[in-house]
């Protein structure tokens, strides 16, 4: 760092010049925009986004949810374009409604993720010191417990102890509160381990020296002038940890801890999978092949973001 | 180099006391592993709280941790006016990793009958990650963007993106219902021995295939993808474009320049994943009713079976942690640049 009595650049200037990952939006937009698998994905996200919203308007609830015994396990066909499942609820519909869930699932846990490791790794990184040293060993111990274990053991602990939520006349199982939490809070390690790395680099550059200067609170300093040039990482592991959340969902729910199948999702509707594998395959590979498309969906976004974020890359 | 190690294994046992009281709270709460108990017959209440008092469940939670973790053998138990008997359990400090409530038997024994099973699927598919991986990986970055990067490329976007219990529905739905229906020889798709079979190792070899290859299946795109982009960023060092400069043969330059270096950084991630290896594959393990650790998990889950729990999960984070300190070491070996 630079000895304290040099005169330091103007703050403004400071910000204009050294900022290393914020670039002017349009710049940004173009490389995505070039980055043809990203496009792919983008295109794959807003197919699946009408999907599921569009067809919550054509298709009634009720299809999804309430069992009809006398129409179980149709193949595809005119009546149930995809088929129906083992108590004769119509699988389009419940790949539709489940949709809704599995989305937002992955959105939420992102969130809760974000907020905890950007907070978790921006105090580490920013104040150092005995706080850095308690926060990070408390990321390596949520770190070290093999993860799927964790939540499989969080899902029973608190499972069935969330009352069913009642929105838009929908009837939503409290497990899925409890997933969103259980996955938000486990799985924010990683990103507080990058964005200390960035806060740590980036609490060295020159604006922040000329800020400290001028006698800004640190908390200031640290979430207003630090923490916005972290802005890309952030996004970057963000978009990425909405495929993982979805990924974790699947995993939970398909090892039936998950959400209880009253409440659809992608991933509790291939949970009897293993019986039904050859007698009626439309069960698990439609929810299966949507999972597919949504997670390589986002990783196609997140890479291209990566790259068109990353001023390292300057390819595409 | 002592000092660094001495440090990390004060550093790990602090963290590994602190983990296994955190998932032993969580442990406490998960059922009542008395419910279970008495099968068709369950216990009357009387026979409950005998059972509750003998087996310590009713004690503070403190208290059943420091059980847990030093034993109870100083201490005396006197329950329903018997007379008082002295504590039988030694800790887990000292080796003693408790009884199943679910069947009686030592902890220890109960885990240690899965452990093979799990690394018999695990292992074989953690070689052919590697080989294929790092195979593929040099494969792609040697010809980069020519038909068969992109190929690879594209194949480990999407395997990257399948849950695992999707490619082993779609193998054993192909292998296993079709061969059959087909009238081709087909695969077994669940349990590890045909249950008429001889329990020969052809049997057991034949029922590995679906689940190794779906373990494989999943990781290996993540292992070429590595050692694609280190070879690539190995390529453009200096002192590649020097032993170019110098005239030493492409394939010297590749084989002994660029693929040693860019061997470093896949040191971490297979040390990592060895120290995983343990914890095996339990969804893989769970779709085609394998015997291993993951399986005996989800089972023991189901009768809150605690002290098989606490074991496994003292058992796999013992493992991670001894594996991330032997990669540390290990890199000194391979990186003399590298100093604690």
């Amino acid at each position: 760092m630079a000895a304290t009595t040099l005169p330091t650049p103007a703050l403004p200037a400071a910000l204009g010049a050294e900022v290393p990952s914020v670039k002017s939006g349009s710049r940004v937009l173009r490389r995505f925009l070039r980055h043809r698998a990203a496009v792919l994905g983008m295109i794959i996200l807003i197919g699946l986004a009408l999907f599921v919203v569009g067809g919550s308007l054509l298709l009634p609830y009720a299809l999804a949810v309430d069992p009809a015994p006398r129409f179980k396990l149709q193949a595809p066909g005119a009546e149930h374009t995809f088929g129906t499942d083992q108590i004769g609820r119509d699988i389009l519909a419940r790949l539709v409604y489940g949709g809704q869930i599995s989305l937002l699932i992955g959105i939420t846990a992102m969130l809760l993720s974000l907020l905890v490791g950007t907070l978790i790794g921006a105090l580490a990184g920013y104040y150092g010191g005995l706080l850095d040293s308690i926060l990070m060993r408390l990321t390596e111990a949520v770190l070290t417990i093999p993860r799927l274990f964790l939540l499989l053991t969080m899902s029973k602990f608190f499972g069935g102890r969330v009352p069913p939520l009642v929105i838009g006349g929908r009837e939503f199982s409290g497990s899925v509160i409890v997933i969103i939490v259980i996955l938000g809070i486990t799985s924010w390690p990683g990103l507080a381990r990058i964005v200390r790395a960035q806060i740590l680099s980036l609490r060295q550059m020159e604006y922040v020296l000329a800020a400290e200067s001028l006698g800004v609170r640190r908390g200031r300093i640290l979430f207003r002038h630090i923490l916005p040039n972290a802005t890309a990482t952030i996004i970057v592991s963000a978009t990425l940890g909405i495929a993982s959340a979805i990924q974790s969902e699947a995993y939970i729910s398909f090892l039936g801890l998950g959400v209880d199948s009253k409440t659809p999702t992608w991933g509790n509707m291939l949970q009897l999978a293993p019986r039904y594998l050859g007698s009626a395959p439309w069960m698990w590979l439609f929810p299966g092949a949507l999972l597919l498309l949504t997670v390589l969906g986002v990783n196609f976004v997140g890479d291209g973001l990566r790259d068109a974020l990353d001023p390292k890359s300057q390819k595409g | 180099m002592l000092r660094f190690i001495a440090r990390r294994l004060v550093q790990s046992t602090l963290l590994l006391v602190f983990v296994s009281f955190v998932i032993f709270i969580l442990m406490q709460n998960i059922g009542d592993p008395v419910a279970t108990m008495g099968g068709r017959q369950p216990l009357d209440g009387a026979d409950q709280l005998r059972l509750r008092c003998q087996l310590g469940l009713n004690d503070p939670i403190l208290v059943q941790y420091a059980y847990w973790l030093v034993g109870n053998d100083f201490t005396t138990r006197e329950c329903d006016g018997e007379p008082p008997r002295p504590g039988t359990r030694r800790g887990i400090l000292r080796g003693d990793f408790g009884t199943s409530l679910s069947d009686r038997r030592p902890v220890t024994q109960v885990i240690g009958e899965r452990v093979p099973n799990t690394l018999l699927l695990m292992i074989p598919a953690q070689i052919l990650i590697i080989v294929f991986g790092v195979a593929i990986g040099i494969f792609s970055a040697l010809r980069q963007y020519s038909f068969y990067d992109n190929l690879f490329t594209g194949l480990s976007y999407i395997f990257q993106s399948m849950p695992i219990f999707l490619i082993a529905l779609l193998l054993i739905y192909l292998f296993s219902v079709n061969f059959k229906q087909w009238g081709l020889p087909s695969l077994p798709p669940n349990g590890m021995y045909d249950p008429l079979g001889d329990r020969s190792a052809g049997d057991v070899l034949a029922h590995m295939i679906l689940p190794v290859l779906s373990i494989t299946l999943i990781s290996v795109a993540g292992y070429a993808r590595f050692t694609r982009a280190s070879m690539l960023e190995t390529m453009n060092a200096d002192y590649v474009r020097t032993a170019r400069a110098k005239g030493m043969s492409e394939r010297r330059v590749n084989l002994v320049h660029v693929l040693k270096n860019a061997c470093l950084p896949l040191v971490t991630l297979i040390g990592l994943d060895l120290g995983a290896l343990i914890t095996g594959a339990t969804v893989t393990e769970s779709l085609f009713a394998w015997p291993g650790l993951g399986s005996l998990f989800l089972d023991k889950l189901g009768f809150a079976d605690f002290p098989v729990l606490m074991g496994m999960l003292v058992l796999f984070t013992l493992s991670i942690i001894a594996f991330q300190l032997l990669t540390d070491i290990a890199y000194t070996w391979f990186d003399p640049r590298i100093r604690y």
